[in-house]
């Protein structure tokens, strides 16, 4: 098995990592900045002192870091031919811009924009109703809503229940002085990571980062680091709904689990995981027909899941009027957990062609080579991982999972009542 | 066939189209067709035998459209492989072949199928449908042209999929199968594929005639939910068809007003007076048509509709910064010169050339086109803008008890 992959490295002198990936024959590039800080970021230690932030700060910075020198950046990248965008996930935040015409410019752009904070009160002031309306957009979503609730109700402490976007009163109340005191604790050039993936030549681009980060040193000796309080094993709450304007309502069913030690072995044990989930609950089971004849489900159904170094978490969730029926159908299969041979062997390889084909698809191959670096691990070791599975080894750490510690949700039409 | 060989892609990518009319009567019974053949054929029959051949063949993929063209529905079937000189397995092309052969050739239906679809596909409309943004768009385009194609949801109606016999599917299916077909590879071919697939009868799909919105008579519609934010549509008749001389002006134009980075509506709407996170306006392409989407608090819309109206008044006076048409035609060039790296636009865009029978379709052709529109072929473009239609999907106030 090959992987197309042409990749240059290095670590600058003032800590900033960087990669360059070559994609021969392609006519785009996109380059990326990454920081290690996002919606977890809410409780930090700091030069030992542990500082709390207004939640959605990571987000709303995001919003008003496109500006420098008193003016808006996106006409200067659209100038240069580019488009440039962000976004904010519980562990990062990325700044990227996509163009086929020479990227230089916009890199200069780009490294510039990151690493110099031009904020007003005005600024803030007027973001608030943007990122407002943003959070309208997602809490009419009942699958969003599902989600953020079963979150409330797995985690008493865990950031993972605070919105990425922030509650609506911290929005409201962010001020200049915390945008501020947010980029100074995690802008450093040392804890950046640039990410370029292009058709272009790689040497010149290298070349031109370098001495352009040269007027970028770093400040910052001591890494300031998120602070997780200590999480019970026991979920937060067992049972809670809420009515929406919908017509069918939403069950979900989520297991809490202990996070895991060692990043890769969480990414394999995540992949494992989602290896189970696939083989389970999806056509490779024989009695998932079974399932849509009985109507229990149809195409508005799925699982999503995450092992991580802080948290761990299963969940099921289906839109369906039969809502005991589909939890039934959960514990059948949360008991009854061996993966056949036949699934196994199936899925495998659909996984190995899943990151092979990933290397075409350059925004997600950006955020992976960023996490990569953040989190420590090596990139193509990560993409052996599938190839690497066994069986039983498989097997035996899905049987072994912990997945006593239940909650459900449910998201319900307007003028019905929960089953409770 | 229609080849692209180009050695840069992971993946082989196969399109193979068929056309067929656009009708109210027929389409929900396309789309439980759809559904139907999805995942089973004659040899693999159940979803399970065919997700497991899939898989076992390195993740091949097949993917199912529906697209409206006018008067005219696409039915798609998308093939996506990883290339053959990546996967050391002697069988590995024979596999495809064998997939490819079952789906193109020898789908199944049968009536459990029959019943399984309507109740996927009445799930599937349902959900749509309690979208606001969804809804809003679908009540749009229905009452802008209620007669017309433009207002048929391509995704079929609720109401008819119970009307839809078993009969109706099958002879879908059959029509389906009769009918010639636009093929396409992009990416490394193989022969024993390019062989198999040159089976199929080809067809060069061209069009003559477009139904645009004419006879402007405004319409609006508001529905009341208990949601948190307003989704505004507007449709806007634009009496340019995409074979017009003023087409590329008129993409320009939707570029400058909503499409482009630094677009009048994102500016204006979102930047200065902070009443939205997303605001956009697209081209329907084959009706003549220019939508325009927002989502937006209920204390807001007077305001988004007056700046929006604002806008389009001022391209139409061409009092725009000469700048935002730079900008917006490099947005264009770099968005066309993009496709070379995305297979699937590709197939589209040269698809689209041979549809409207357009000469002199190279890049560095249309490159051109765009960059020589001026601020006169916009205001020209815009002249003819008509407000057609405008939904809105709001907040619903509780009504207040009396005590």
């Amino acid at each position: 098995m090959k992987y197309n992959l042409d990749i240059l490295s290095q670590t600058l002198s003032n800590g900033m990592e960087v990669v360059l990936v070559h994609k021969k024959d392609y006519q785009k590039s996109l380059f990326c900045i990454g920081i290690p800080a996002g919606g977890f970021n809410i409780e930090e230690i700091k030069d030992g002192k542990h500082v709390t932030n207004r939640t959605g700060v990571a987000h709303f910075l995001e919003h008003q870091m496109f500006r420098l020198n008193g003016k808006d950046v996106t006409e200067e990248f659209a100038k240069m031919q580019a488009q440039a965008n962000a976004f904010t996930s519980y562990t990062e935040t990325c700044y990227y811009f996509m163009t086929t015409a020479n990227p230089l410019k916009p890199l200069g752009l780009l490294m510039d924009m990151v690493q110099n904070l031009d904020v007003t009160k005005q600024s803030v002031d007027k973001e608030k109703g943007i990122i407002l309306s943003e959070y309208s957009i997602y809490d009419q979503q009942p699958e969003n809503q599902m989600i953020r609730q079963i979150f409330n109700s797995l985690y008493e402490k865990h950031p993972l229940k605070t919105e990425i976007l922030g509650t609506p009163e911290d929005i409201q109340k962010m001020e200049m002085e915390d945008l501020m005191k947010f980029y100074n604790t995690n802008y450093d050039p040392s804890r950046l990571v640039l990410v370029g993936v292009t058709g272009k030549d790689l040497g010149p681009i290298m070349d031109f980062i370098e001495k352009k980060e040269e007027n970028y040193p770093s400040k910052e000796n001591k890494n300031p680091s998120r602070f997780f309080d200590d999480e019970p094993e026991r979920v937060n709450r067992e049972y809670y709904s809420k009515n929406m304007d919908i017509t069918e309502p939403y069950v979900i069913i989520g297991y809490k689990l202990k996070p895991v030690k060692g990043i890769m072995k969480a990414m394999k044990e995540d992949l494992m995981v989602s290896l189970w989930l696939d083989a389970s609950f999806g056509p490779l089971n024989p009695d998932y027909q079974k399932w849509i004849d009985e109507k229990i489900f149809s195409n508005g159904a799925s699982t999503e899941a995450d092992l991580d170094i802080d948290h761990a978490y299963i969940c099921f969730w289906a839109q369906t009027r039969k809502k005991e029926e589909f939890i039934q159908l959960v514990d059948s299969l949360v008991k009854h957990r061996k993966i056949s041979r036949e699934a196994f062997d199936a899925l495998k390889i659909q996984a190995i062609a899943r990151n092979l084909r990933g290397l075409d698809h350059f925004e997600n191959m950006a955020t992976d080579l960023i996490r990569s670096k953040f989190l420590g691990f090596d990139y193509v070791e990560a993409l052996d991982l599938a190839k690497n599975l066994d069986y039983d080894e498989v097997n035996a750490f899905i049987e072994g999972l912990d997945l006593s510690h239940r909650a459900i949700v449910e998201i319900l039409p307007e003028n019905e009542q929960d089953g409770k | 066939m229609n080849t692209f060989e180009t050695d840069k892609f992971t993946n082989t990518n196969i399109l193979i189209r068929t056309f067929l009319p656009l009708k109210r009567e027929t389409i929900t019974a396309l789309n439980l067709m759809i559904y139907m053949i999805r995942g089973r054929t004659e040899k693999l029959e159940s979803k399970r035998d065919f997700a497991k051949a899939s898989s076992m063949a390195y993740g091949f993929r097949t993917f199912y459209g529906l697209n409206g063209y006018g008067e005219k529905v696409a039915i798609d079937i998308r093939f996506q492989y990883i290339r053959s000189d990546y996967i050391d397995e002697e069988h590995y092309v024979d596999d495809l072949c064998f997939l490819m052969d079952q789906v193109l050739f020898h789908p199944y239906v049968d009536k459990a199928a029959f019943e399984e679809a309507k109740f996927v596909m009445s799930q599937s409309r349902i959900r749509q449908l309690d979208d606001p943004d969804s809804l809003a768009i679908l009540e749009a385009l229905k009452i802008t042209k209620e007669s017309s194609s433009l207002g048929i949801p391509i995704q079929g109606e609720l109401e008819d999929i119970e009307k839809v016999t078993f009969e109706d599917v099958k002879k879908a299916l059959e029509e389906f199968m009769e009918a010639p077909k636009y093929i396409a590879v992009a990416g490394r071919g193989d022969k024993k594929i390019v062989d198999l697939l040159s089976t199929l009868k080809p067809a060069a799909f061209t069009c003559d005639k477009f139904e645009l919105i004419h006879d402007v008579k405004y319409q609006e519609k508001t529905i009341e939910k208990h949601i948190s934010q307003t989704s505004l549509v507007q449709i806007y008749a634009t009496h340019i068809s995409i074979d017009s001389p003023l087409y590329y002006p008129l993409l320009v134009a939707n570029s400058i007003l909503g499409a482009s980075p630094m677009s009048l509506l994102f500016e204006n709407v979102r930047e200065i007076k902070s009443y939205c996170y997303s605001i956009s306006s697209a081209l329907l392409r084959f009706d003549g048509g220019l939508i325009i989407i927002c989502g937006t608090d209920k204390d807001h819309v007077d305001g988004v509709i007056d700046e929006i109206h604002k806008q389009i008044q001022i391209l139409k006076g061409g009092s725009f910064d000469p700048e935002l048409l730079e900008i917006a035609k490099k947005d264009l060039v770099d968005t066309l010169i993009g496709q070379e790296d995305r297979p699937f636009e590709m197939i589209e865009q040269q698809f689209a050339d041979m549809y409207l029978k357009r000469k002199d379709t190279s890049l560095e052709k249309r490159v051109a086109a765009i960059e020589s529109v001026t601020m006169k072929d916009i205001e020209e473009a815009v002249a003819g803008f008509e407000l057609a239609t405008q939904v809105l999907v709001t907040q619903k106030e509780d009504e207040e008890v009396e005590i």
